[in-house]
């Protein structure tokens, strides 16, 4: 009897630690957001698309304010002085020739960016996934040399681009490794890696990311981010539809 | 006057070049358009054209105070024209924007038709290209913004002078020049809007004195969403300046309304959408042009600007490197159309390959048609 008691103390003690050790789901994500979340940044971005064809090259500059704020303008020729203003609820975008700025809402806040397999969700919404997925944790793996949580997300509400997303965050800064994105049937759309992480301060950041289509062969797009600035000041007229206008 | 208003375009290119040692960094852009076409209109024999257009476009930079533009336009068929889209120059005054020079304002909502825009109209468009309304004009403007998505807008239309519409030569003396062309002062056009967000609603509302004809032309309109539809609502009105409230004011009242649904077909969440076999985007758009007092019957020699209801319906289908879409214009009540099928390939980094047709009918019978073949190189 005073064995299975032993026992009993060594398994509990055990499994307390183990408890103890794997923080759960939900505090993993949001730490994964805070780590994403920058009261402001503003970064110079080039993204490749490359397929059969060859390599595309869209340049732009990229501004964030909190969780949901983006501005971004388009450097490159043929896209030169489109710009895009989003927030939570809102895409406004501006065409330089027309000067128009027009105000969409609704599915068109999922539309992909310039044509590339990123939608507007994969470059904004990323740093508020706590609020529209609920998180379990799968266990540990090594992913890229970096230990990572692999996470579990399933989608609270129809209104969010991925039904589920599997993601490997590695386990010292909380920054995502890996991600698969899936569709309601199970079905992987998106195969995302992050890499080449540069530390600023007290902030680190995946300097490089890139998404692979899996319904669309041969292609991928990679985006590279330089010349950052987190938590700077920042004029925050630039998320205005004054400047969007501008 | 047109001595003066030379002086005046000497005067302004002059501003303009005088930023270039105060902020030397200007950025080029060329987009060239090569098309050609097979065509047969009505009462016609069919034939073969082929059309160059050139757009250059030089962009102030560097200083995030000012922006200034100068886009030429040129179109060569049988003979070379070379016009100006664009000569602009913006500068941020405390929290006022002023601009000068010619550009476009859009005011109202709208693809295809937009009561709200009081300025420009609805005049004729080319279904084909990227953008269907972008003409501009020679005006000044000053732009405040209240809030972050709220702003107020005032505009002077100066009178039109025979000159702008000319070919001129800055360097024939003022002794040489052709007798002045007066303008009328009171031809001058001026006015203003107010752009807010009511909850979730853009709302906009303006006025416009249209010196030129001599009409008051005010203006509402809504912007919003019901689910995953966008929603637009405008209407206007022209009221003369002599008789606002008579029949002519009231026969002129517009309304434009549409809708828009956006659809990522392979980035979605539900299962029919990740079915698709690469990642592409449809857009639905309907639009409705509704003149109340015009005629909600067919009338014998009636164009489509006489009937109470026109529409334009487009489909548009995006992959990263394929266009295709379908825009119509339609009047119901005498079963006219004009409509446009085009496919636009992009295989390389600014270069689009263009194919359209066109075709435009009343009831069963073809009026006419095209076919157009075309490259675009933007660099």
């Amino acid at each position: 009897m005073k064995s299975i008691g032993m026992f009993a103390s060594v398994f509990f003690l055990s499994w307390g630690t183990l408890i103890a050790q794997t923080p759960d789901g939900e505090s993993i994500l949001k730490r994964v957001d805070a780590a994403q979340t920058f009261s402001t940044m503003k970064a110079v971005g080039t993204m490749t698309i490359t397929d059969s064809l060859g390599a595309r090259k869209t340049t732009f500059i990229n501004y964030t304010k909190g969780k949901d704020d983006t501005f971004m303008e388009f450097t490159s020729a043929a896209e030169k002085g489109q710009k895009i203003l989003r927030n939570a609820k809102e895409l406004y975008l501006f065409f330089p020739d027309a000067e128009e700025v027009t105000r969409l809402q609704g599915a068109a806040l999922r539309q992909s960016m310039a044509g590339s397999d990123i939608s507007y969700e994969d470059m904004t919404g990323t740093r508020n996934r706590s609020d529209n997925y609920t998180t379990g944790v799968e266990g540990s793996e090594i992913i890229d040399g970096r230990d990572c949580w692999k996470l579990l997300l399933t989608a609270k509400t129809r209104n969010v681009a991925y039904s589920k997303q599997e993601l490997w965050v590695d386990k010292v800064n909380y920054l995502p490794v890996k991600g698969l994105y899936y569709a309601l049937s199970g079905k992987v759309l998106k195969e995302l890696s992050f890499g080449d992480v540069e530390k600023m301060g007290a902030f680190a950041m995946s300097t490089r990311i890139q998404i692979i289509d899996k319904l669309k062969a041969g292609s991928k797009t990679e985006l590279r981010f330089s010349s950052i600035e987190i938590d700077k000041p920042m004029d925050l007229k630039i998320f205005t539809l004054e400047n969007l206008s501008w | 006057m047109v001595r003066r208003f030379s002086w005046f375009l000497i005067l302004f290119f002059g501003f303009l070049g005088s930023l270039a040692p105060l902020y030397c960094e200007t950025s080029v852009l060329t987009d060239l358009t090569f098309l050609t076409g097979w065509e047969q209109k009505v009462n016609g024999d069919p034939g073969l054209w082929a059309l160059s257009l050139g757009r250059l476009s030089f962009s102030s930079e560097g200083n995030p105070l000012v922006k200034s533009q100068l886009v030429l336009d040129i179109k060569a068929s049988d003979a070379t024209v070379v016009s100006l889209y664009k000569a602009y120059v913006k500068a941020k005054l405390a929290d006022l924007r002023l601009t000068l020079g010619k550009t476009r304002l859009s005011w109202g909502d709208g693809t295809m038709f937009n009561a709200g825009d009081v300025i420009f109209g609805s005049g004729e468009v080319d279904f084909t290209a990227d953008e269907l309304r972008d003409n501009t004009l020679w005006l000044g403007s000053l732009y405040w913004g209240f809030g972050p998505f709220s702003f107020v807008e005032a505009v002077v239309i100066p009178p039109e002078y025979p000159l702008l519409a000319q070919t001129v030569n800055l360097f024939t003396s003022p002794n040489q020049m052709s007798p002045p062309v007066l303008a009328d002062p009171g031809t001058t056009s001026g006015g203003g809007r107010i752009y807010y967000r009511l909850w979730d609603v853009k709302t906009e509302g303006g006025y416009l004195f249209n010196g030129k004809y001599g009409l008051h032309k005010p203006y509402l309109s809504f912007q919003g969403a019901l689910g995953d539809v966008n929603i637009h609502l405008s209407s206007s009105w022209d009221l003369p300046r002599d008789d606002p409230l008579g029949n002519s004011g009231r026969d002129s009242w517009e309304i434009s309304t549409g809708l828009f649904y956006q659809w990522e077909l392979n980035g979605g969440i539900s299962e029919e959408e990740e079915t698709q076999s690469a990642p592409s985007l449809l857009n639905l758009r309907l639009e409705a042009l509704v003149k109340p007092y015009g005629s909600w019957e067919k009338i014998p020699s009636g164009t489509q600007n006489d009937y109470a209801l026109q529409l334009y319906p487009e489909v548009s289908w995006k992959s990263d490197t394929i266009t295709v879409f379908i825009r119509s214009l339609v009047s119901p009540f005498d079963l006219s159309a004009q409509s446009t099928w085009a496919l636009q390939w992009a295989p390389l980094q600014g270069f689009r390959i263009l194919t359209s047709a066109s075709l435009q009918s009343r009831e069963t019978n073809v009026n006419g048609w095209s076919i157009n073949l075309g490259t675009r190189v933007i660099f």
